[in-house]
């Protein structure tokens, strides 16, 4: 089974790899992992005053769909708002990159690793937290 | 026929009384398989001379001459040994098995993993990544120390989870040879440890892969 291009495109060139500061009150961290293949993944968003996400940083120890799949979120994360980016499905994750049904995992976890990252910006800066970070297909 | 549907209420039988092989229940499982109890512990010498002996009897080359049917039959019985035998003979896997029929399949809530296990995990694939790229020998050494640091880490945790599955094991088969079900607390921490093997096993693979590229 092959990768498609933009899995290829992504994993050879990821975009936002690093890290953002855990301890600062703008940035929101979502740290998730895949039991049943071990993979982990990191992202992290930088939300500015008026609630806009201006940077996004993943890391993510994993395939080359997984890297892909987060890379992708945080290309999708800048510019949008704490409440758009709610809104993000991994549906569109597994169109945008043509993930096979093997590879759908990959898709979850990005999805989980935005909405934990979400959340915990959330929390630091006194708000309720939104939905069950655990979503499934 | 009849002789498998007899065979199915008492013992799991592959041949019926006049030694034709017969379709194996889709619910027989490994241990069946192997007529052996559902326990953690297994004697690996009786496990494997049941899998010489099935074997010798299922194997395809004693169905060459056979109807079509029976030689499917053969081969799917074969398949199915090899897979139960894989299974059963190693500990983790065996407990994973155990387990999932017991209780159902693993799932990504039954283990949270600890707050830092994954940060750590991050870590360590970085200090890989960076060290595979690195060409500055001063920080080669430094990150070599790293990796040799997280090796044990991780290794270390790797064996205190493997003594608390030996732990529970333990405590599984003993209300087995009672006759009653597993403790549900016992289930649950088995659930829980089994959930983190993947990603230790794959931390610990990556981080060897770099130390052996050093070495």
């Amino acid at each position: 089974m092959a990768y498609s291009d933009k899995v290829v495109d992504h994993y050879n060139n990821p975009r936002n790899v690093g890290s953002l500061d855990k301890k600062d009150g703008s940035v929101g961290t979502g740290v998730v992992g895949a039991p049943e293949c071990g993979d982990v993944m990191k992202l992290q968003v930088k939300v500015s005053e008026e609630g806009v996400i201006e940077d996004a940083k993943f890391k993510t120890f994993g395939c080359g769909s997984a890297i892909a799949s987060s890379s992708l979120a945080t290309e999708w994360l800048k510019g949008k708002t704490v409440d758009e980016a709610q809104e993000i499905k991994n549906t569109q994750i597994v169109e945008e990159l043509n993930l096979p049904p093997v590879k759908i995992h990959c898709s979850v976890l990005a999805e989980d690793a935005i909405k934990a990252a979400l959340n915990d910006y959330r929390e630091k800066n006194g708000q309720p937290a939104v939905g069950d970070s655990r979503s499934a297909v | 026929m009849s002789g498998c549907e007899a065979d199915k209420k008492t013992a799991f039988s592959i041949f019926d009384e006049s030694g034709e092989i017969c379709p194996i229940p889709a619910e027989t499982d490994y241990f069946a398989f192997f007529s052996m109890p559902r326990k953690m512990e297994l004697d690996e010498f009786d496990l494997e001379s049941r899998y010489f002996k099935l074997s010798r009897k299922l194997h395809p080359d004693f169905f060459m001459n056979a109807p079509a049917s029976k030689r499917i039959l053969s081969l799917e019985a074969s398949a199915r040994l090899n897979e139960a035998y894989k299974t059963l003979k190693d500990p983790i896997q065996r407990a994973v098995y155990l387990v999932e029929l017991e209780s159902g399949k693993l799932q990504e809530n039954d283990s949270t993993p600890p707050a830092d296990m994954l940060e750590e995990i991050l870590e360590a694939q970085e200090a890989v990544v960076d060290f595979k790229c690195c060409e500055e020998e001063e920080q080669a050494e430094s990150l070599l120390r790293n990796l040799e640091a997280a090796k044990e880490c991780f290794e270390a945790q790797r064996s205190g989870q493997r003594a608390a599955l030996k732990d529970l094991g333990e405590r599984w088969d003993r209300a087995v040879e009672a006759g009653e079900p597993p403790p549900a607390e016992v289930v649950q921490k088995l659930r829980s440890i089994l959930g983190l093997r993947n990603y230790i096993d794959n931390i610990l693979r990556s981080v060897q892969n770099a130390l052996e590229m050093a070495s």
